[in-house]
Protein backbone atom coordinates (compact mmCIF):
# COMPACT_ATOMS: atom_id res chain seq x y z
CA UNK A 1 0.00 0.00 0.00
CA UNK A 2 2.72 2.69 1.04
CA UNK A 3 4.42 2.54 -2.44
CA UNK A 4 0.65 3.20 -4.20
CA UNK A 5 -0.40 5.52 -1.61
CA UNK A 6 2.90 7.88 -2.19
CA UNK A 7 2.27 7.81 -5.67
CA UNK A 8 -1.36 8.76 -5.24
CA UNK A 9 -0.34 11.74 -3.24
CA UNK A 10 1.61 12.86 -5.51
CA UNK A 11 -0.32 12.72 -8.49
CA UNK A 12 -3.07 14.75 -6.72
CA UNK A 13 -1.06 17.33 -5.41
CA UNK A 14 -2.96 20.64 -5.28
CA UNK A 15 -5.78 18.83 -5.99
CA UNK A 16 -9.32 18.00 -4.03
CA UNK A 17 -8.15 14.29 -2.81
CA UNK A 18 -6.49 13.44 0.54
CA UNK A 19 -5.45 9.87 1.94
CA UNK A 20 -6.97 9.01 5.48
CA UNK A 21 -5.66 6.09 7.31
CA UNK A 22 -7.07 4.48 10.63
CA UNK A 23 -4.10 2.24 11.69
CA UNK A 24 -4.44 -0.32 14.19
CA UNK A 25 -0.75 -0.64 15.47
CA UNK A 26 -0.80 -1.12 18.89
CA UNK A 27 2.79 0.41 19.52
CA UNK A 28 2.86 3.98 18.88
CA UNK A 29 6.35 4.96 19.11
CA UNK A 30 7.37 1.88 16.82
CA UNK A 31 4.56 3.01 14.53
CA UNK A 32 6.35 6.46 14.06
CA UNK A 33 9.33 5.02 13.42
CA UNK A 34 7.91 2.96 10.34
CA UNK A 35 5.96 5.84 9.14
CA UNK A 36 9.00 7.66 8.99
CA UNK A 37 10.55 4.50 7.42
CA UNK A 38 8.05 4.02 4.93
CA UNK A 39 7.90 7.91 4.28
CA UNK A 40 4.10 7.91 5.17
CA UNK A 41 3.08 11.47 4.98
CA UNK A 42 -0.75 11.40 4.92
CA UNK A 43 -2.23 11.62 8.44
CA UNK A 44 -3.83 8.55 9.95
CA UNK A 45 -6.13 7.84 13.46
CA UNK A 46 -4.65 6.26 15.66
CA UNK A 47 -7.16 3.22 16.69
CA UNK A 48 -5.16 1.83 19.10
CA UNK A 49 -6.22 -1.79 18.11
CA UNK A 50 -7.77 -3.91 15.38
CA UNK A 51 -10.88 -3.63 18.35
CA UNK A 52 -10.47 0.20 18.61
CA UNK A 53 -13.36 2.18 18.88
CA UNK A 54 -12.84 3.55 15.13
CA UNK A 55 -12.68 -0.26 13.44
CA UNK A 56 -15.22 -1.53 15.52
CA UNK A 57 -17.81 1.47 14.89
CA UNK A 58 -17.06 0.83 10.92
CA UNK A 59 -17.24 -3.17 11.56
CA UNK A 60 -13.97 -3.67 9.92
CA UNK A 61 -12.65 -7.24 10.28
CA UNK A 62 -10.75 -7.70 7.57
CA UNK A 63 -7.37 -5.77 7.38
CA UNK A 64 -7.41 -3.76 4.95
CA UNK A 65 -10.54 -2.29 4.41
CA UNK A 66 -10.52 0.53 1.83
CA UNK A 67 -13.58 3.04 1.40
CA UNK A 68 -13.53 6.26 -0.76
CA UNK A 69 -15.34 9.27 -0.34
CA UNK A 70 -16.55 12.27 -2.93
CA UNK A 71 -15.68 15.57 -1.86
CA UNK A 72 -19.60 15.67 -0.31
CA UNK A 73 -18.79 12.75 2.09
CA UNK A 74 -20.79 10.32 0.42
CA UNK A 75 -19.21 6.70 0.18
CA UNK A 76 -18.85 6.27 -3.48
CA UNK A 77 -16.68 3.23 -3.94
CA UNK A 78 -15.95 0.48 -1.09
CA UNK A 79 -12.62 -2.15 -1.23
CA UNK A 80 -11.50 -1.51 -4.57
CA UNK A 81 -7.96 -1.71 -5.40
CA UNK A 82 -5.40 -1.25 -8.13
CA UNK A 83 -6.71 -0.12 -11.19
CA UNK A 84 -10.35 -0.07 -10.34
CA UNK A 85 -8.90 2.46 -7.09
CA UNK A 86 -7.65 4.76 -9.52
CA UNK A 87 -10.23 5.05 -11.53
CA UNK A 88 -12.60 5.73 -8.96
CA UNK A 89 -10.28 8.40 -7.44
CA UNK A 90 -9.59 10.18 -10.97
CA UNK A 91 -13.65 10.70 -11.21
CA UNK A 92 -14.28 11.98 -7.71
CA UNK A 93 -11.72 14.53 -7.95
CA UNK A 94 -12.54 15.24 -11.64
CA UNK A 95 -16.34 15.71 -10.16
CA UNK A 96 -15.27 17.64 -7.19
CA UNK A 97 -13.21 20.49 -9.25
CA UNK A 98 -16.19 20.25 -11.65
CA UNK A 99 -18.27 21.62 -8.68
CA UNK A 100 -15.30 24.08 -7.63
CA UNK A 101 -15.74 25.62 -10.74
CA UNK A 102 -19.00 26.07 -10.94
CA UNK A 103 -19.08 27.97 -7.69
CA UNK B 1 7.40 -79.35 -7.79
CA UNK B 2 5.65 -78.67 -3.83
CA UNK B 3 1.90 -77.79 -4.96
CA UNK B 4 0.20 -77.59 -1.47
CA UNK B 5 2.28 -75.29 0.36
CA UNK B 6 2.08 -72.95 -3.02
CA UNK B 7 -1.80 -73.26 -2.73
CA UNK B 8 -2.17 -72.62 0.59
CA UNK B 9 0.63 -69.39 0.08
CA UNK B 10 -2.13 -67.84 -2.63
CA UNK B 11 -4.86 -68.97 -0.19
CA UNK B 12 -3.66 -67.48 2.43
CA UNK B 13 -3.07 -64.52 0.28
CA UNK B 14 -6.74 -64.62 -1.38
CA UNK B 15 -7.81 -64.25 2.24
CA UNK B 16 -5.60 -61.11 3.31
CA UNK B 17 -6.55 -59.20 0.55
CA UNK B 18 -10.71 -60.14 0.74
CA UNK B 19 -10.47 -59.01 4.32
CA UNK B 20 -11.72 -55.66 5.18
CA UNK B 21 -9.43 -52.41 6.08
CA UNK B 22 -11.25 -51.34 9.54
CA UNK B 23 -12.19 -47.61 9.18
CA UNK B 24 -9.88 -45.02 11.10
CA UNK B 25 -11.19 -44.65 14.10
CA UNK B 26 -11.20 -41.62 16.60
CA UNK B 27 -7.55 -42.94 17.99
CA UNK B 28 -6.45 -42.51 14.42
CA UNK B 29 -7.67 -39.32 13.73
CA UNK B 30 -6.15 -37.89 16.77
CA UNK B 31 -2.94 -39.84 16.04
CA UNK B 32 -2.31 -38.01 12.72
CA UNK B 33 -3.94 -34.38 14.05
CA UNK B 34 -0.88 -34.58 17.06
CA UNK B 35 1.44 -35.48 14.58
CA UNK B 36 0.05 -32.47 12.12
CA UNK B 37 0.63 -30.44 14.95
CA UNK B 38 4.43 -31.48 15.86
CA UNK B 39 5.41 -31.10 12.20
CA UNK B 40 3.33 -27.09 12.14
CA UNK B 41 5.56 -26.88 15.49
CA UNK B 42 8.71 -27.72 13.87
CA UNK B 43 7.98 -25.70 10.95
CA UNK B 44 7.60 -22.51 13.12
CA UNK B 45 10.55 -23.27 15.28
CA UNK B 46 13.15 -21.49 13.84
CA UNK B 47 11.29 -18.38 13.53
CA UNK B 48 10.02 -18.38 17.02
CA UNK B 49 13.74 -18.63 17.72
CA UNK B 50 14.73 -15.92 15.77
CA UNK B 51 12.12 -13.76 17.44
CA UNK B 52 13.37 -14.88 20.78
CA UNK B 53 16.66 -13.33 19.74
CA UNK B 54 15.55 -10.02 17.88
CA UNK B 55 16.45 -11.35 14.58
CA UNK B 56 14.49 -12.08 11.29
CA UNK B 57 13.95 -15.56 9.92
CA UNK B 58 12.58 -15.97 6.60
CA UNK B 59 10.08 -19.34 6.51
CA UNK B 60 9.87 -20.86 3.52
CA UNK B 61 5.71 -21.49 3.86
CA UNK B 62 6.10 -23.71 0.30
CA UNK B 63 7.35 -26.42 3.27
CA UNK B 64 4.07 -26.07 5.28
CA UNK B 65 3.76 -29.25 6.68
CA UNK B 66 -0.21 -28.69 5.41
CA UNK B 67 0.43 -29.09 1.83
CA UNK B 68 0.83 -33.06 3.00
CA UNK B 69 -1.38 -33.43 5.65
CA UNK B 70 -4.31 -31.88 4.37
CA UNK B 71 -4.66 -34.95 1.79
CA UNK B 72 -3.95 -37.39 4.28
CA UNK B 73 -6.77 -36.18 6.12
CA UNK B 74 -9.17 -36.08 3.50
CA UNK B 75 -8.17 -39.89 2.66
CA UNK B 76 -8.97 -40.81 6.31
CA UNK B 77 -12.42 -38.60 6.20
CA UNK B 78 -13.19 -41.34 2.76
CA UNK B 79 -12.79 -44.36 5.12
CA UNK B 80 -13.92 -43.65 8.09
CA UNK B 81 -17.78 -43.14 9.16
CA UNK B 82 -19.74 -40.98 11.49
CA UNK B 83 -18.23 -38.35 13.38
CA UNK B 84 -14.77 -39.36 12.66
CA UNK B 85 -15.47 -38.61 8.97
CA UNK B 86 -16.96 -35.80 9.54
CA UNK B 87 -14.07 -34.09 12.21
CA UNK B 88 -11.29 -35.85 9.71
CA UNK B 89 -12.85 -33.54 6.61
CA UNK B 90 -12.92 -30.60 9.08
CA UNK B 91 -9.04 -31.05 10.03
CA UNK B 92 -8.88 -31.36 5.58
CA UNK B 93 -10.64 -28.32 5.37
CA UNK B 94 -8.53 -26.74 8.24
CA UNK B 95 -5.27 -27.24 6.57
CA UNK B 96 -6.01 -26.04 3.32
CA UNK B 97 -7.33 -28.93 1.33
CA UNK B 98 -7.01 -28.20 -2.52
CA UNK B 99 -10.84 -29.84 -3.67
CA UNK B 100 -12.82 -28.18 -1.54
CA UNK B 101 -16.13 -28.95 -3.25
CA UNK B 102 -15.88 -32.27 -2.51
CA UNK B 103 -15.19 -32.29 1.07
CA UNK B 104 -18.16 -30.07 1.30
CA UNK B 105 -20.25 -32.31 -1.14
CA UNK B 106 -19.00 -35.05 1.27
CA UNK B 107 -19.70 -33.30 4.49
CA UNK B 108 -23.55 -32.57 3.05
CA UNK B 109 -24.31 -35.88 2.05
CA UNK B 110 -24.00 -37.79 5.06
CA UNK B 111 -23.40 -35.32 8.00
CA UNK B 112 -25.83 -31.97 7.36
CA UNK B 113 -27.76 -32.82 10.46
CA UNK B 114 -24.46 -33.19 12.84
CA UNK B 115 -23.77 -31.15 15.50
CA UNK B 116 -20.13 -30.70 13.77
CA UNK B 117 -21.78 -29.03 11.18
CA UNK B 118 -20.68 -25.27 13.38
CA UNK B 119 -16.91 -26.06 12.27
CA UNK B 120 -18.16 -26.29 8.57
CA UNK B 121 -20.85 -23.65 7.45
CA UNK B 122 -17.03 -21.49 7.71
CA UNK B 123 -16.11 -22.97 5.12
CA UNK B 124 -19.30 -23.27 2.87
CA UNK B 125 -19.83 -19.45 3.07
CA UNK B 126 -17.73 -18.55 0.24
CA UNK B 127 -18.29 -21.59 -2.00
CA UNK B 128 -19.82 -20.49 -5.85
CA UNK B 129 -23.15 -22.26 -4.82
CA UNK B 130 -22.45 -21.28 -1.45
CA UNK B 131 -26.02 -18.88 -0.94
CA UNK B 132 -27.98 -21.83 -1.54
CA UNK B 133 -25.84 -24.53 0.60
CA UNK B 134 -26.14 -22.29 3.34
CA UNK B 135 -30.06 -22.22 2.90
CA UNK B 136 -29.84 -26.10 2.79
CA UNK B 137 -28.19 -25.85 6.56
CA UNK B 138 -30.32 -23.55 8.06
CA UNK B 139 -33.29 -25.34 7.04
CA UNK B 140 -32.12 -29.01 7.71
CA UNK B 141 -30.07 -28.77 10.81
CA UNK B 142 -31.53 -29.42 13.91
CA UNK B 143 -29.08 -27.75 15.98
CA UNK B 144 -29.74 -24.53 16.98
CA UNK B 145 -26.67 -22.96 17.20
CA UNK B 146 -25.76 -24.14 13.71
CA UNK B 147 -28.94 -22.78 12.42
CA UNK B 148 -28.04 -18.92 13.41
CA UNK B 149 -24.74 -19.33 12.83
CA UNK B 150 -24.86 -20.74 8.88
CA UNK B 151 -28.40 -17.50 9.08
CA UNK B 152 -25.51 -15.18 10.48
CA UNK B 153 -22.72 -15.92 8.09
CA UNK B 154 -24.99 -16.20 4.91
CA UNK B 155 -26.23 -12.51 6.38
CA UNK B 156 -22.41 -11.68 6.61
CA UNK B 157 -21.53 -12.84 2.93
CA UNK B 158 -24.24 -11.14 1.28
CA UNK B 159 -22.91 -7.77 2.40
CA UNK B 160 -19.26 -8.54 2.02
CA UNK B 161 -20.62 -9.33 -1.90
CA UNK B 162 -22.82 -5.78 -1.89
CA UNK B 163 -26.06 -8.04 -1.84
CA UNK B 164 -28.76 -5.51 -0.97
CA UNK B 165 -30.62 -8.64 0.58
CA UNK B 166 -27.98 -8.75 3.22
CA UNK B 167 -29.93 -6.12 5.63
CA UNK B 168 -32.61 -8.34 5.68
CA UNK B 169 -31.38 -12.10 6.08
CA UNK B 170 -29.14 -10.34 9.17
CA UNK B 171 -32.22 -8.90 10.47
CA UNK B 172 -33.67 -12.07 10.83
CA UNK B 173 -30.53 -13.89 12.17
CA UNK B 174 -30.82 -11.33 15.33
CA UNK B 175 -34.66 -11.45 15.63
CA UNK B 176 -34.67 -15.50 15.59
CA UNK B 177 -30.97 -16.55 17.00
CA UNK B 178 -29.61 -13.40 19.09
CA UNK B 179 -28.96 -14.96 21.89
CA UNK B 180 -26.90 -18.02 20.10
CA UNK B 181 -23.68 -18.02 21.48
CA UNK B 182 -20.70 -18.53 18.86
CA UNK B 183 -16.92 -18.18 18.46
CA UNK B 184 -16.18 -20.10 21.75
CA UNK B 185 -18.70 -17.91 23.71
CA UNK B 186 -16.71 -15.12 22.69
CA UNK B 187 -19.64 -13.23 20.76
CA UNK B 188 -23.45 -14.38 20.34
CA UNK B 189 -25.39 -13.97 16.84
CA UNK B 190 -27.04 -10.47 17.51
CA UNK B 191 -23.89 -8.77 18.37
CA UNK B 192 -22.50 -9.51 15.12
CA UNK B 193 -25.66 -8.96 13.29
CA UNK B 194 -25.89 -5.72 15.09
CA UNK B 195 -21.76 -4.44 13.48
CA UNK B 196 -23.07 -5.87 10.35
CA UNK B 197 -26.58 -4.37 10.19
CA UNK B 198 -24.70 -0.64 11.02
CA UNK B 199 -22.76 -1.56 7.99
CA UNK B 200 -25.35 -2.28 5.61
CA UNK B 201 -27.72 0.60 6.89
CA UNK B 202 -24.73 3.10 7.29
CA UNK B 203 -21.82 2.06 5.74
CA UNK B 204 -23.37 1.33 2.29
CA UNK B 205 -22.42 2.66 -1.28
CA UNK B 206 -24.15 5.99 -1.51
CA UNK B 207 -24.06 6.52 2.23
CA UNK B 208 -23.43 9.83 4.12
CA UNK B 209 -19.89 8.39 5.55
CA UNK B 210 -20.66 8.91 9.92
CA UNK B 211 -18.09 11.30 10.68
CA UNK B 212 -14.73 10.40 13.09
CA UNK B 213 -13.43 12.40 15.77
CA UNK B 214 -9.94 10.75 16.98
CA UNK B 215 -6.32 11.44 17.74
CA UNK B 216 -3.39 11.17 14.66
CA UNK B 217 -0.36 9.38 15.61
CA UNK B 218 1.16 12.52 17.16
CA UNK B 219 -1.80 12.91 19.50
CA UNK B 220 -2.95 15.58 17.58
CA UNK B 221 -7.13 15.49 17.77
CA UNK B 222 -8.85 15.87 14.38
CA UNK B 223 -11.54 14.94 12.53
CA UNK B 224 -12.86 13.47 9.03
CA UNK B 225 -15.04 16.04 8.43
CA UNK B 226 -12.22 18.68 8.74
CA UNK B 227 -11.44 17.13 4.85
CA UNK B 228 -14.87 17.70 3.77
CA UNK B 229 -14.15 19.51 -0.05
CA UNK B 230 -11.81 16.50 -0.77
CA UNK B 231 -11.89 13.08 -2.31
CA UNK B 232 -10.94 10.94 0.71
CA UNK B 233 -9.49 7.66 0.46
CA UNK B 234 -10.23 5.81 3.90
CA UNK B 235 -7.64 3.08 4.45
CA UNK B 236 -7.94 0.87 7.25
CA UNK B 237 -4.33 -0.36 7.92
CA UNK B 238 -1.83 -1.63 9.86
CA UNK B 239 2.01 -2.45 9.84
CA UNK B 240 1.40 -5.86 11.37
Amino acid sequence: MYPHGRSLVKKYDNRPFVIIGVNSDQDRAKLKERIQEENITWRSFWAGSTGGPIPKRWNVTGWPTIYVLDAKGIIRAKNVRGPQLDTWIEKLVQEAEAAETKQ
Amino acid sequence: MRVVPILMLLTAWAVAEEAPEAAPDAAALEALTAAYNQATSAFFKPYREAQAKGEEYALDYSKHPRFTYAPKFAAMAKKAKGDVALDAWVMALRSGYRNRAEAIEAILADHIESKGMINVVGYVRWEKNGDALMQQIIARSPHRDVQGFAMLLRGQTMLRRGNPQAERVLAAAKEKYGDVSIYRGRFTVGEKADGDLYEARHLAVGKKAPDIEGEDVDGVAFKLSDYRGKVILLDFWGDW
